[in-house]
């Protein structure tokens, strides 16, 4: 209250578009938990534990941008950046205001080309669609003090939208930290693919037409499927989407730009740009992974719209899927080598270039009862003899 | 009891039947020398008193009963009334009028339309008469197809499909509807132009879409509800509350009509008592006054069906009386219009909170 002259934090954003876009694909869930920091505003949303989306509203994104952090208020931060505590709001009622003026509900599927391929996301990238510039109106954000409701004001054409989000205490009394909420070890990395989000967007709609409960990760680096996503569980059967490597018309050479070379018979997928596996000992060089598909299926607007994909799993089985989702405006391409150099360096890219901007999804794998006090060794051993059992199918 | 009429505007008297029948499925028509009024009174929301002047819609009028001024009362499906009509779109001419079958009253819509056949159906077969004529216009290079047919009076090509369409109505005896009026209002505290109806309607949707997504279990089985604010300095409101949030959108710069000294007897004196004078001043010099507000909250899905009459292209006067309830005057202008506007008026209660 009494920093009310002095407010916590004020942005204005003449994109709100691009704000809502963001947020719409972590929106599965109605409560989001908010944090502001002097680089961005982080909205997290999660389910059940089990699954959790996390978007980053860099400061760039918008073109001011006011924090003042009491310095009371930012010692629950273990960061060096400062930030707030967090608190929660609805985020339903935050993305259906951010649309007020018919920010029409952007439903691009992506279609396919005859050839096989898909869209490129160059192509369809929501960004650029001419119709934008009108829409674009003017949003500002204001959270004056602590406990008071986060303020949106769009105003366009005469009409002012003044919506105050009422925030709640967030339910962790710690800070936010999306490490401590789904933890992916960075360090026991066992898979980590770069590749076009599309590729994994078809797949991912591919078998959700047989209504499976779970998916199936097998990854591997010396043996087919190098890379495959099995729906299993549905009423009809399962479905299996198998990435094949690159036709070796030169054998043996493959993607040899990757790191992946350790030794001479590693390939890749083709559709990978990055193709990792580090399986522990005793997986026998297999990674094999179940998740529930339902959960999966939340981060499907982000890999609609997202250009590229950089998945990881760790050794416990944790998925962390990071989509990165370019903004640009002004067609200033972001070359390739830049995108992965970028994925690779992994973390909610607090220095990311303004052009670009990151949404991550974690998931917490499915454990086979029956395996559950073994230990993860054994529990992958016998996927592995499973998985041995159908390569054949694969193929 | 006689009526036929041909009519001349037909989408507009679609759209028109359209905009009625989203309040409810059953209105009162009246027929008379002058106009043609229909009224719906829904048993719950709100309630529509509209004139329709002849020459808006009809090209001929006849109409000719033993009440006063050949009056004639219907009940009419609104809804049927409008998909009959709604076939007659790009008709070349259609008409109405009211007949009987079987014992049962009918309005009877009937539609000619012509429909050019190309050059693959049975009828297409007659171009073989045009190929010579063809040959004869080859000169004119820039003239295409359609252009044969229209020159050479189309025969060949053209078919003319008649459409008839019946709605069973009601008559209504004289007694009946002696006992409706229209609701009588107190002197409107605040009056305005409002802003276009398709810019108010979807962001009233957007409210309606907030207030049910942000609803817990725990409300009662009312609807959500808006509240609509104007004041006399050009400001308009609209304004949601719940749980998770409140948010209001406000149009500034609107125009709040003069009032005619003509029409009140008491001259310009009565209008410096009126209520919207004392409103105009409590809201201060520029309007910044909270207390120059009138405000009624209405049921958001009623106000939906309300604004629907946006798609008549309409210009619309908003009175409020503050607390007791909001009367819409919706004007549609017509492309040779004289003055002489058809006009629909809404009633609006409003809720107390």
């Amino acid at each position: 209250m009494d920093n009310s002259n002095n407010p916590i934090f004020t942005a204005v954003s003449s994109s709100v578009r691009q704000v809502s876009l963001l947020l719409r694909c972590i929106g599965f869930s109605p409560k989001a938990e908010v944090q502001i920091t002097t680089d961005g505003l982080r909205f997290s949303v999660e389910e059940s534990r089990a699954v959790q989306g996390l978007a980053f509203l860099e400061r760039s994104l918008f073109s001011s941008y006011t924090f003042n952090a009491a310095s009371d208020t930012a010692t629950s931060s273990p960061n060096e950046t400062t930030s707030s505590p967090s608190f929660q709001i609805n985020l339903i009622a935050l993305l259906e205001t951010l649309q007020i003026f018919g920010l029409s509900d952007a439903t691009h599927s992506s279609s396919r080309n005859p050839n096989g391929g898909f869209t490129s996301p160059y192509a369809h990238n929501a960004f650029n669609t001419p119709a934008l510039a009108a829409t674009g109106g003017t949003c500002r954000m204001s959270y004056p003090y602590l406990g008071a409701p986060l303020s949106i004001t769009i105003s366009e054409a005469g009409v002012t939208t003044t919506c105050n989000l009422n925030t709640y205490e967030s339910s962790t009394d710690a800070g936010f930290d999306v490490d401590e909420s789904i933890p992916l070890q960075r360090d026991a990395l066992t898979l980590k693919i770069i590749m076009r989000s599309t590729w994994l967007y078809d797949a991912i709609t591919e078998l959700a037409s047989t209504n499976p409960t779970m998916l199936i990760l097998t990854a591997s680096g010396h043996t087919t499927p190098l890379f495959a996503l099995e729906g299993a569980g549905g009423p009809f059967g399962d479905s299996v989407v198998d990435f094949q490597p690159e036709p070796s018309r030169t054998p043996k050479s493959g993607l040899s730009s990757n790191e992946t070379g350790k030794d001479e018979q590693a390939r890749a997928p083709w559709v990978s740009e990055t193709f990792t596996v580090l399986p522990g000992s005793g997986t026998r060089g297999t990674i094999r992974q179940r998740y529930k598909f339902a959960h999966i299926q939340k981060a499907a607007r982000a890999m609609d719209l997202a250009s590229k994909v950089c998945i990881r799993c760790d050794s416990q089985g944790v998925m962390s899927l990071q989509f990165m989702i370019e903004l640009s405006r002004d067609g200033i391409g972001v070359g390739p080598a830049r995108d992965a150099e970028r994925l690779n360096g992994g973390g909610a890219g607090g220095a990311a270039a303004a052009r670009v901007s990151f949404v991550d999804f974690r998931f917490v794998p499915l454990v086979d009862e029956e395996d559950d006090e073994d230990g993860s060794d054994k529990e992958n051993e016998s996927f592995c003899v499973d998985m041995n059992g159908s390569t054949a199918s694969g193929q | 009891m006689r009526f036929k009429s041909q009519m001349r505007n037909v989408s507009t008297f679609a759209k028109f039947c359209a905009s009625l029948s989203s309040l409810g499925p059953i209105a009162w028509c009246r027929l008379t020398d002058e106009d043609m009024r229909f009224t719906v009174l829904p048993e719950k929301g709100s309630q529509v008193w509209s004139v329709l002047k002849i020459e808006t819609v009809f090209e001929t009028y006849s109409l000719q009963s033993a009440a006063p001024h050949n009056t004639i009362n219907l009940e009419v499906p609104i809804q049927s009334l409008q998909r009959a009509l709604r076939s007659a779109s790009g008709a070349t001419s259609a008409s109405i009028r009211l007949t009987k079958k079987n014992n049962v009253p009918m309005l009877s819509v009937t539609i000619v339309t012509t429909t050019f056949s190309n050059g693959d159906s049975v009828v297409g077969a007659g171009a073989t008469g045009t190929d010579d004529e063809f040959g004869d216009f080859d000169f004119h290079a820039d003239t295409d197809d359609v252009g044969f047919g229209g020159g050479l009076g189309g025969l060949p090509r053209e078919r003319e499909t008649i459409i008839t369409q019946d709605v069973p109505v009601k008559v209504l005896a004289m007694q009946t509807v002696e006992g409706l009026h229209e609701p009588s209002t107190p002197e409107p505290d605040v009056h305005i132009y409002l802003p276009g109806l398709a810019q108010v309607k979807s962001i009233s949707e957007r409210f309606t879409r907030l207030a049910t997504a942000t609803k817990t279990g725990t409300t009662t089985g009312a609807g959500p509800r808006l509240e609509l604010s104007a004041n006399m300095h050009g400001s308009f409101k609209i304004a949601l509350q719940t749980d998770a949030l409140s948010i209001s959108s406000v149009w500034t710069g609107l125009v709040n009509p003069e009032l005619e000294p003509t029409n009140y007897p008491g001259g310009s004196q009565e209008l410096r008592d009126h209520p919207s004078t004392r409103m105009r001043i409590l809201g201060g010099e520029h309007g910044e006054n909270e207390e120059g507000w009138a405000r009624v909250r209405i049921d958001a899905k009623d106000w939906n069906r309300v604004l629907s009459v946006g798609r008549l292209g309409v210009r619309v006067i908003a009175c409020f009386m503050n607390e007791t309830g909001l009367v819409l005057y919706v004007y549609h202008q017509g492309e040779e219009d004289n003055g002489e506007e058809t006009c629909l008026t809404y009633f609006i209660n409003s809720f107390s909170t």
